[in-house]
């Protein structure tokens, strides 16, 4: 378990806090979803995930281990896995297979071990046909995968992304995301920051920080029925969601918890049958 | 990667060597080039060819590699085929150009010596991946970490550096387009002006190179690295005859210089 208490952080003394007494909980396999407007402190709160930044007041533990111990830090990071938005500034290899063997090289497994590792990481994310192309000749989607498969080589039981889809089209997101959803079904926890909001829809649970503080917390269509809310913050909601939102203020009697274009639907023809 | 000759995937025996023997083999040459007779120059020309078809490398491609290299030693051999004082060849001196044997020999002994050099140099990065030339480099480096020199950790960097140049090369092409849209003309003008157009460009590659160098620390730092040894998905093991070809460089270099 992630378990952040009171976290208060600020990057310069005079500087405005950028998260104002966080407390929140992220269970073993969870799917978690950060959202919020730009300059919310989504980037700053999971960097705190895996110790990249230490609280200034609070704590942060990871499995019990605290982020502000330096003998935890090494531990920490290999159980909390980062992807970051552009691939290009995280692969550290020339070569697909070298840049998935950089984690497990720092950890100095034998060789055997991380080829084994290598292997199994490439095959997740499937780019084992890629094993020894040159990392910068891949497509953009294809490099985030491999950042990925780099973080996996580590086994981590958390996997924290931040905003890793933002430069991609719309194949190359599909593809992260149904490599996040497999790791999620094998049992590694998922805490996926994003602006993408079909991405968000099959998450376990949805963060929405606002200010530096935990403004909603609850599953997808918990937080998105905040229609007025959320609109007011410049976070968009669901397709669907917002089609149940208008129809009720034209007067409609539908439910509003609503993300699914299916359940849509399904709402729609009971309207329509009543 | 950029620089000298492109490797070529071929699957060749001299392909599967370990590097440091390529290495060793190919700092042997440069060594023997710079000190030897032209008669050895032959030689080891005639051995570049004979290592040039065993590792199964067109013709072509490794004059294509050559091919920038080409000025330096046309322009050495002009040089001193115009400045070097010494007998004529007849028809010269012609309209007070003259042209002399000793000028010719030496212009020709350098150049021969500059193409044979980049030639080695070419050859071996043909043959060797760049990551495999700097785990060889790391390897026969290794005896200075007794004077407390972090190999490993300068092998890692120059491998960040080879890695990085695909980056700022599309880097500078997305920069200069930009400024171009913007009206910038990197070709008008006299030196003066087209220095600051330049700058224009020197300035946010180098701002952009050390947000990317500082975002690549980050994501390094939260994938376990520390400093200091760390290990390879692939050890490095030589055989034997390895070993035979590393020893028959060094007695052809130890020849050399004594003779």
């Amino acid at each position: 378990m992630i378990k952040v208490e009171n976290l208060a952080y600020r990057y310069g003394s005079s500087d405005p806090p950028v998260l104002n007494s966080i407390s929140l909980a992220i269970r073993e396999g969870e799917f978690v979803a950060i959202i919020g407007p730009n300059g919310c402190g989504k980037s700053t709160l999971i960097r705190h995930f895996n110790a990249l930044l230490q609280p200034d007041q609070g704590t942060v533990r990871v499995d019990g281990l605290n982020a502000k111990d330096p003998s935890d830090i090494a531990e920490i990071r290999l159980r909390v896995g980062m992807v970051f938005q552009n691939p290009d500034n995280q692969i550290v290899g020339m070569t697909v297979e070298e840049d998935v063997s950089f984690g497990p090289g720092n950890l100095n497994l034998a060789p055997s071990q991380i080829q084994k590792r290598v292997k199994e990481a490439l095959a997740v994310v499937g780019l084992q046909n890629y094993a020894r192309s040159p990392s910068h000749a891949l497509s953009d989607g294809q490099k985030q995968l491999l950042a990925i498969a780099g973080v996996l080589a580590m086994e981590p039981k958390y996997i924290v992304l931040d905003e890793p889809t933002s430069s991609l089209d719309l194949t190359a997101r599909r593809s992260v995301l149904q490599v996040l959803n497999k790791l999620h079904r094998q049992g590694v926890a998922i805490i996926h920051v994003t602006h993408h909001v079909d991405e968000i829809v099959g998450a376990d649970r949805v963060i929405v920080l606002d200010q530096g503080k935990v403004a909603l917390d609850g599953r997808p269509e918990q937080v998105f029925c905040r229609v007025d809310w959320l609109k007011a913050r410049g976070i968009a909601v669901p397709q669907a969601t917002e089609l149940m939102w208008r129809m009720r203020q034209l007067g409609a009697d539908v439910r509003t918890d609503i993300i699914t274009v299916d359940d849509a639907c399904a709402e729609l023809l009971a309207l329509i049958n009543r | 990667m950029s620089f000298l000759g492109y490797y070529v995937s071929s699957g060749s025996p001299v392909h599967g060597l370990d590097p440091r023997v390529k290495l060793i083999v190919a700092i042997s040459l440069c060594m023997i080039v710079l000190q030897a007779t032209p008669i050895f120059l032959s030689a080891i020309g005639i051995f570049l060819i004979i290592m040039m078809l065993i590792s199964r490398l067109s013709l072509k491609s490794v004059l294509l590699a050559l091919k920038p290299a080409l000025p330096l030693p046309i322009l050495i051999l002009l040089l001193h085929l115009l400045f070097t004082a010494g007998t004529p060849i007849p028809p010269f001196p012609l309209l007070h150009i003259s042209i002399t044997d000793q000028g010719l020999a030496t212009g020709a002994l350098l150049a021969e010596r500059f193409m044979l050099l980049y030639l080695s140099a070419i050859l071996l990065t043909m043959v060797t991946l760049p990551s495999e030339i700097i785990r060889g480099i790391e390897k026969l480096l290794k005896p200075l970490e007794l004077l407390r020199i972090p190999t490993s950790d300068l092998a890692l960097m120059l491998s960040l550096a080879l890695r990085f140049i695909p980056l700022i090369d599309e880097e500078v092409v997305k920069i200069r387009e930009a400024q171009s849209a913007r009206g910038a003309d990197y070709h008008a003008g006299n030196l003066m002006k087209r220095m600051r157009t330049a700058t224009a460009l020197v300035i946010p590659l180098t701002f952009n190179t050390c947000s990317r160098a500082e975002e690549l620390t980050t994501a390094m730092e939260a994938r376990g690295y520390r400093g200091g040894p760390r290990s390879y998905i692939s050890e490095l093991t030589m055989k034997p005859f390895e070993y035979l070809i590393i020893a028959l460089a060094v007695v052809a270099v130890g020849y050399i210089l004594l003779s």
